[in-house]
């Protein structure tokens, strides 16, 4: 029952995610109005998918962050998958930003990569979460991969701020965007450039959030073939400890 | 009194213990079974050393492993490496211990005595043979008086007299109240003075003979 | 508990001692430490263009970079691989005997453990750097005039962050079946915060400035936040890298 049950609520999340990316997509192509050249002309565009995807990625750092303290709190399984899976996620949208930056650079500014303090803190932050991965992978046993995957997980985002005060002070070129609070600064963004920008923003998160669902049901039902498998084995044993004990007692 | 309930301990597909159901009364408890059987799993979950999969352990009613320093300072253990240092003499090694335990210098000279260590009380860990580390190893466990006293295999590689001085050791250092775990394969060494058995095969327990079953079965 | 037993620091102090004893004797930690960061060292002499002027720009593709500035680089790349290669070794002294266990179960607060272990480290990157950064000095032609004791100072802020990233993830590597591997792919990202602050600084100080300027304060300050972070993000957090 309770599986049908959150498979509809996932279906119903997908088909929301999925619509929202369908009604950003003609908003980017159709109705945001083109850039100056020195903005990258059509190329510009590009900005609805870099922007969205490095919110959701550090969203998911954020995600991972406090299901990794819950994790050491509570040692329940539930919180170490939601922050392998958003873990996963995050290094995935970190590495589209890092992807899609260059390509809008290149020709704007130039060159492919700047030693720019976001550039710099994204790469940090991504090479920082790749490690985490990696921890899990180097572990035999799945609770103490997850130990110390929580580590690194709450030692990433604790560096963030610290890396990007650092790497800021040592240069920037970076264009600043808009933000919810004071959406045109800096922009020249026009209502229709906004309309898709925030509409993306929310198709992103949506189906970020469909992915996570996702990520995290199938890492349960991984958890639970283990239980099925372990508990069969178990089973066999069982039989064979009854027929030793009545060894032992003739 | 240590409770076991429903005790599982799996690493990743191997299952070390499954479901182990225990109750140990006060007093010392022979672990029987052959290589592969739990016993060392069993020993360090009851170690606190070991988060068990599933189920809980207790020790006078407070689970093994949460209740911090006050708990560890009354537990002893021993596995199988020594927990020394190779590069420092026995005699450094349980000073360094009884710093940590707070306990006086001269307890480090009398149980170096009754393990027969006292000879070699200045060579280093590193270079002595497999029966001595042992022995330093159980030296290290009964160094501030321990109340539960965990042992896995602690006769191995030693010849009789050392197992004497072993046994000795467990015997002088029980007091009521007290619990020892002792684990070994073969019961030889300590049949005499185990006032409990519990035999492991597979991760399971296959017997559990009570202090009362023992004295039963010795009267017929 | 027992009266008139040592307190957390003599017994996180009996750890020390013990961590520098062992050293005293294997001495299989510090001198490969030394010795690699000499290595490198002279390999980075090949490619300096004209050592002693260190005024002269030195031309790279991206535009071209004053000499100290790549010195202060270099300097700093050598204490971070010297390190995190002695650090990745200081859980070999507690597999051998399993003498980890004993540490466990010993009633010690865990931070008490990470500082153990985290002071020897403190002490062989010390000494490492030294060694090492004299070395440099007489190999590309450096004169720091009076601001030796600044340098230090900025070394050991460095270094305080350093060890405590270094000994929690060591710690975490040890529970991993590639420890040597895993240690700088998780550190160095990690670390990016202090190796910018001290190389900064360190190359104002190679080009003769004081740091008086305020604008210096900064990296300081970035360098002291970073230590109480991780510092305490250690304390806090070693416990689950142990078990």
């Amino acid at each position: 029952m309770e599986f049908s049950d959150s498979g509809r609520r996932l279906g119903w999340l997908g088909a929301a995610a999925w619509t929202a990316v369908s009604i950003s997509l003609v908003l980017i192509f159709f109705v945001a109005r083109t850039a100056q050249s020195a903005m990258g002309g059509e190329l510009q565009r590009i900005f609805y998918f870099h922007v969205p995807a490095a919110w959701v990625a550090y969203l998911a750092f954020a995600i991972v962050f406090m299901s990794s303290i819950a994790y050491l709190r509570t040692n329940d399984r539930r919180w170490d998958i939601l922050a392998n899976s958003s873990a996963e996620l995050g290094v995935v949208f970190l590495a589209l930003v890092l992807i899609t930056g260059p390509i809008w650079a290149h020709p704007v500014w130039g060159t492919w990569w700047q030693w720019d303090a976001r550039l710099t803190s994204t790469l940090v932050t991504w090479l920082t979460y790749v490690g985490y991965l990696f921890i899990r992978n180097l572990t035999t046993d799945r609770r103490r991969g997850g130990r110390l995957a929580a580590v690194v997980g709450i030692i990433g985002l604790v560096n963030i701020p610290i890396v990007h005060f650092s790497v800021y002070w040592w240069r920037t070129l970076h264009p600043t965007g808009p933000t919810p609070a004071n959406p045109t600064a800096n922009s020249g963004l026009g209502t229709p450039e906004l309309a898709a920008f925030f509409t993306s923003l929310a198709a992103f998160t949506l189906l970020f959030a469909w992915l996570l669902a996702m990520r995290a049901r199938l890492g349960r039902l991984e958890d639970r073939a283990d239980e099925l498998e372990m508990g069969v084995v178990s089973g066999r044993r069982r039989e064979a400890v009854v027929r030793a004990r009545q060894v032992v007692t003739t | 009194m240590i409770e076991i309930q429903n005790l599982s301990v799996f690493f990743g597909r191997t299952i070390a213990l499954d479901h182990v159901d225990l109750e140990l009364a006060p007093g010392i408890v022979g672990l029987f079974g052959q290589n592969a059987s739990g016993k060392s799993t069993l020993l360090r979950v009851l170690g606190g050393l070991l988060p068990p999969t599933s189920g809980a352990v207790t020790w006078e009613g407070a689970p093994i492993g949460s209740a911090g320093e006050e708990q560890r300072a009354r537990i002893g253990f021993a596995g199988h490496g020594s927990g020394l240092y190779l590069k420092l003499a026995i005699r450094e090694n349980l000073i360094l211990f009884a710093r940590l335990y707070g306990v006086p210098v001269t307890r480090v000279d009398d149980v170096m005595e009754i393990l027969g260590l006292g000879p070699r009380s200045s060579t280093l860990v590193g270079e002595l043979s497999a029966g001595l580390k042992r022995r330093a190893g159980v030296a290290r466990a009964l160094l501030h008086e321990p109340d539960l006293l965990l042992l896995d295999e602690p006769y191995a590689h030693l010849d009789d007299e050392a197992s004497e001085s072993v046994s000795l050791a467990v015997r002088s250092w029980r007091a009521p109240g007290r619990t020892a775990v002792i684990a070994t394969h073969g019961a030889k060494r300590i049949k005499q003075f185990t006032d409990s058995r519990v035999v492991l095969q597979r991760g399971r327990v296959i017997t559990h003979l009570s202090a009362e079953a023992l004295s039963a079965r010795a009267q017929v | 508990m027992r009266a008139g037993g040592p307190g957390f620091v003599g017994k996180t102090w009996a750890l020390v001692v013990k961590d520098v004893k062992l050293e005293l004797r294997a001495r299989d930690t510090l001198p490969p430490m030394v010795a690699f960061a000499g290595a490198v060292a002279v390999l980075l002499a090949f490619s300096i263009p004209s050592s002693g002027n260190l005024s002269a720009p030195v031309r790279i593709v991206a535009g071209s970079a004053p000499l100290t500035d790549v010195l202060a680089g270099f300097l700093w790349v050598t204490v971070l691989f010297a390190g995190l290669i002695g650090f990745a070794r200081t859980f070999e002294v507690e597999r051998e005997e399993a003498a980890i266990d004993s540490l466990l179960m010993a009633p010690l607060d865990r931070s008490g453990l990470f500082f153990g272990k985290a002071i020897p480290n403190l002490l062989f990157i010390v000494l490492v750097e030294a060694i090492l950064i004299p070395l440099f000095a007489i190999l590309f032609g450096i004169d720091l005039g009076g601001s030796w004791a600044v340098l230090a100072s900025v070394a050991l802020l460095a270094d305080l962050g350093f060890v405590a990233v270094g000994t929690l993830f060591s710690a975490l590597a040890a529970q991993t079946s590639s420890r040597e591997l895993i240690l700088p792919i998780l550190a160095l990202p990690v670390l990016v915060p202090v190796f910018i602050a001290a190389v900064v600084l360190t190359s104002d100080l190679f080009a003769g400035s004081s740091l008086d300027e305020v604008a210096r304060r900064g990296w300081f300050a970035i360098l002291v936040a970073f230590d109480v972070i991780f510092i305490t993000a250690g304390a806090l957090l070693f416990e689950f890298t142990v078990e």
